[in-house]
């Protein structure tokens, strides 16, 4: 155990660090600690452009949960620093003096900003931040942690806005809330220079980057797979759920609801910062793209580009008709919650009592959730499928789709699945829950491309009837299943080829680093400017 | 899905101060056995002399070396009192039961380690005139004793009092009736009673923990992979038996004080015997203490540590505070109180003491002066508690500092004041230390709330 630790902090220790990076990429808990789907994305953006050197500031809970790195990062990788927000480390030293009544006030005045949650000037708070925090008497997060003026502005707080609730939650809730941004605030003037950021979501990475973005003014680029906001929703419903279960007394529902809506508020704040800052706002289908601008992404500023697929790494299967007596299954997923891998489990009872000769592959990590992992195990024994369902770990996709006759993905929430792409690419059909862009996917984006046919079914969510409905009927009627082949091989080539992804970035790249020039020069304008005053 | 999951029972707070409570519910306990046992075992030995034909200087140097013996073991095994009891407070908390076995193996093991080196050095140091079977039986003593004080601690801990009482009571059945017919063996006779009652208790002590916590594991040495806090326990456990100690030793060994018992172990007849009868009338002041801190401080400081890790409002939290004020404050008057009262009675009839005893009516102002610093400990001791129950280790050690150079100081001065001094330095020693914890426990009270959110967070 002890020897584990240590490997683990000497893996921290030996990162690579560099100083001269063309892009600096924000990570929240992603690459290349975490496998997944945006993980696989940004390693093959990195992959993409050997010629740029790409940095990455990666942000965690708590180092204990990152024992590994899931990928081994491309040479033009060239700097990865990792800070974990919820470690309860102190980011700055306690040997300066406690921030005084008039600095601890000017801080405490953002929160009256943050009221007109929708209408505040959100770049200019991001300056405003910067600012208050270049004080050499700002309020530092040891004051914020164990300040006698941060206890009585608690305690004021909490007798004026939500007496009756859990003093301990709410101080805990207060105090988890603050922690990371005094953390990501200390962290702006630590990190290298870099010509361009890029984020990968918004939430707390999406909000460091405002706050680069604003001190140094570089072009700062954010790309996002799922909505960040909506995804802390639903962890929060989730967590919320399990505490009522335990408490009954209705002051902790009452403690729970004030404080969720307190965190939500804060991701909301968070995501902000991030749009009103960041250009250009990318995610990978329109219905995202709405969901942005809902949040308050300016419209001008948002952009789609969807994932690329490498069509010779996922090349076509050999098989141009399913298995229909004994087909394989296959559910690409890690075994957690948000996939609803249950409900799969549960649509295979449909399944086997029409094609009882069929099989189920569950393909991803087992590891990452294990109380759901033994719950799906029991599910199984309960429902006597032990023979017919069978958990195959972690494994290379592109041989998987070699083997397996469909694709089934019963998630509750997702983005754009790369595993989708990889299915099509591959000639497999898909069944999927309709989530994310799975219906554009399978149906078709635009009208050109809705007119290629359909390449699988979509199904509704929590619905394990209907997902066996889908899966019997690709299985059973064959001539469906070519012309699903047909369509997405077609697709694939056409709509989410890993060229179109490449020149869309490119060119966005290239516009940032000329941005990057403009301002660089303007820069050097100053100092020259300057030196000639002086 | 790029993003930081988190689980909401991680921002609910930690749940230790529970198993901080359960760590120091007995903490006073574990101090009042070993006083309780140290002097017992003279007045028992001391009654049994009266009634014997064997030399009394045979008896008297019995006396002291059990005397000395209990010093250097308490002293010893101080080491682990409060580190270690606190260690198998929080086992107990965290259910690892099995945890507790293989660790007190390990501190059997140190213990028995250090008593035997230890031992060794002094016996042969400062005993030399002794015989070998009187210097084996010694260092045997010695070596159970320092694990003793250590059971008892736990025992008192599992609130296993009856265990306690009867391991005491067959300890001295045992070694009264060996005594009886082993005296006449001299020295040697009447140390071999005394260690079989102690190994006899010893046995008993460790079967019943052996008993209630069974282990697959032999012994481990995770309780010696010190933490900070444990550091500052050791020294506050070893620091208290020092100070206890302090001014007894500065009588034996001064010049105008003390006399030579064998070898290098001095006695002083004109601070012992006061100062053990003082003790002794202070036991039930001691026992009424111990009732009222635990029947109202500890409900109240739980309650209170509870309504924080429990989903309450601040107001019932605060409820919960001043209910917990009242309660420190009342526990200190109960033990001011009753030690007041304890010593007026004893003022009042210690003339009639002293004639029963057969003792010089010079000894009166002395007696006196020793019954107001067995009350005084009694009141520094109910502090001491606090604070541990506080969690206050820092204060603690520093309140077990000044006691030790206190005491040091004080005493040695009042020998060079002259005999009307006597006893007043560690009255004062006493006095000056327990008006410490007082403001000490003030300000940790006043700032409680504040201090358990913000500071020990």
């Amino acid at each position: 155990m002890i020897l584990f630790t240590s490997g683990t902090q000497a893996m921290f220790e030996s990162l690579p660090k560099a100083d001269n990076i063309d892009i600096l990429l924000l990570l929240e808990g992603t690459y290349p600690f975490v496998s997944g789907g945006v993980s696989s994305w940004v390693h093959q953006l990195i992959e993409l452009f050997p010629q740029h050197r790409f940095g990455a500031v990666f942000l965690g809970g708590q180092q204990a949960d990152y024992r590994k790195m899931e990928y081994t990062p491309p040479k033009n990788f060239v700097h990865l620093e990792c800070h974990f927000l919820f470690e309860q480390t102190d980011g700055e030293s306690s040997a300066s003096k406690p921030a005084d009544q008039t600095h601890f006030d000017e801080l405490v005045k953002f929160h009256d900003y943050f009221k007109q949650l929708e209408t505040a000037n959100y770049s200019d708070l991001a300056k405003q931040l910067i600012n208050h925090f270049s004080h050499p008497n700002h309020v530092t997060l040891q004051d914020f942690l164990h300040g006698k003026l941060s206890w009585q502005y608690i305690i004021e707080q909490y007798q004026t806005k939500c007496p009756h609730i859990s003093f301990t939650a709410f101080f805990w809730a207060i105090r988890n809330i603050h922690m990371p941004i005094f953390k990501i605030i200390h962290l702006v003037n630590q990190l290298p220079q870099a010509k361009v950021i890029h984020s990968v979501s918004t939430g707390y990475a999406g909000f460091l980057g405002a706050l680069i973005a604003s001190q140094r003014a570089c072009p700062y680029i954010l790309t996002e797979h799922g909505i960040y906001i909506k995804e802390r929703k639903i962890d929060l419903m989730q967590s919320k759920w399990l505490k009522i279960s335990h408490f009954n007394e209705l002051r902790d529902r009452d403690s729970l609801q004030y404080l969720t809506n307190l965190w939500i508020r804060t991701f909301e704040i968070l995501g902000r910062f991030c749009y009103a800052t960041a250009s250009p706002i990318i995610s990978l289908f329109p219905a995202y793209q709405a969901q942005q601008i809902h949040y308050g992404a300016d419209p001008e500023n948002t952009h789609i580009i969807p994932n690329g697929i490498n069509t010779v790494k996922f090349k076509k299967t050999a098989k141009d008709t399913p298995n229909q007596t004994s087909p394989i299954i296959g559910l690409i997923a890690r075994v957690v919650p948000i996939k609803d891998v249950k409900n799969f489990i549960r649509s295979m009872v449909f399944v086997l009592e029409v094609i009882p000769e069929a099989t189920a592959w569950i393909i991803g990590a087992i590891n990452e959730n294990e109380d759901y992992f033994h719950e799906c195990e029991d599910l199984i024994n309960v429902l006597e499928l032990n023979q017919k369902i069978i958990f195959k770990g972690k494994q290379k996709t592109e041989d998987i789709f070699q083997e397996i006759d469909l694709l089934v993905l019963s998630s509750i929430s997702e983005g754009l699945p790369l595993v989708i792409l990889e299915s099509f690419s591959c000639g497999i059909p898909v069944v999927a829950t309709n989530v994310g862009a799975c219906e554009e996917l399978i149906q078709g984006a635009t009208v050109e491309d809705q007119a290629l046919g359909a390449g699988g079914i979509v199904v509704e969510i929590s619905n394990s009837a209907e997902l066996a409905r889908g899966v019997i009927e690709l299985i059973t009627q064959p001539e469906r299943w070519q012309q699903a082949q047909a369509t997405i091989l077609k697709r694939v080539h056409y709509f989410y080829n890993e060229t179109l992804f490449k020149n869309d970035y490119e060119a966005i790249y290239e516009k940032a680093f000329s941005l990057w020039q403009a301002s660089d020069s303007n820069l050097n304008d100053f100092s020259e400017k300057k030196a000639i005053l002086a | 899905m790029a993003g930081i999951g988190f689980e909401l029972k991680r921002f609910l707070g930690k749940e230790s101060y529970l198993g901080l409570i359960s760590a120091y519910g007995f903490a006073g306990l574990i101090c009042s056995g070993p006083w309780l046992l140290s002097i017992l075992t003279i007045l028992v030995l001391s009654v049994m002399s009266k009634f014997s034909n064997i030399p009394a200087n045979t008896i008297l140097v019995f006396q002291i070396l059990i005397v000395y013996l209990i010093a250097f073991s308490l002293m010893l095994s101080g080491v682990f009192q409060h580190s270690y009891t606190r260690y198998i407070a929080n086992q107990i908390y965290l259910k690892h039961f099995s945890d507790i076995i293989p660790s007190l193996n390990s501190v059997f093991l140190v213990l028995i380690l250090s008593a035997a080196s230890l031992g060794f050095l002094l016996i042969k140091t400062f005993l030399p005139s002794l015989s070998l079977p009187v210097q084996l039986l010694l260092l045997s003593s010695f070596i159970i004793l320092s694990l003793t004080w250590i059971c008892t601690s736990i025992l008192s801990g599992m609130l296993a009092y009856k265990t306690i009482f009867f391991a005491f009571l067959s300890n001295f059945l045992i070694a009264m009736s060996l005594g009886w017919f082993l005296h006449f063996q001299g020295l040697e006779g009447l140390l071999l009673s005394y260690l079989s009652g102690q190994f006899f208790m010893l046995l008993v002590l460790v079967y019943t923990i052996y008993h209630a916590f069974p282990s697959n594991t032999i012994i481990h040495f995770k309780f010696f992979t010190l933490k900070d806090t444990n550091k500052m326990l050791i020294l506050t456990g070893l620091l208290y038996n020092i100070g206890i100690w302090a001014d007894k030793f500065i009588f034996w060994y001064s010049p105008q004080t003390g006399i030579t018992i064998i070898d290098a172990l001095k006695a002083s007849y004109v601070y012992d015997i006061p100062i053990f009868f003082a003790y002794l009338a202070a036991i039930p002041g001691m026992a009424v203490f111990l009732l009222n801190l635990e029947t109202t401080y500890t409900d109240a400081h739980e309650f209170y540590f509870k309504r924080i890790t429990g989903n309450h409002t601040l107001a019932q939290i605060n409820h919960a505070y001043f209910n917990l004020m009242v309660a420190a404050r009342d526990a200190i008057y109960s033990a001011v109180k009753s030690q007041s009262i304890m010593f007026l009675f004893c003022v009042v009839i210690s003339p009639f003491l002293l004639a029963k005893l057969q003792l010089s009516s010079m000894y009166l102002p002395l007696f006196i002066i020793c019954l107001l610093s067995a009350g005084l400990n009694i009141i520094l001791w109910a502090v001491l508690d606090i604070i541990f129950y506080l969690d206050r280790i820092k204060e603690a050690l520093l309140l077990n500092v000044m006691f030790v150079l206190t005491n040091i100081v004080f005493t040695t001065a009042s020998i060079h004041l002259g005999i009307f001094y006597y006893g007043f330095g560690l009255a004062l020693s006493l006095f000056v230390t327990s008006l410490t914890g007082f403001l000490f426990i003030n300000r940790i009270v006043l700032n409680l709330t504040y201090e358990t959110y913000m500071v020990r967070n």
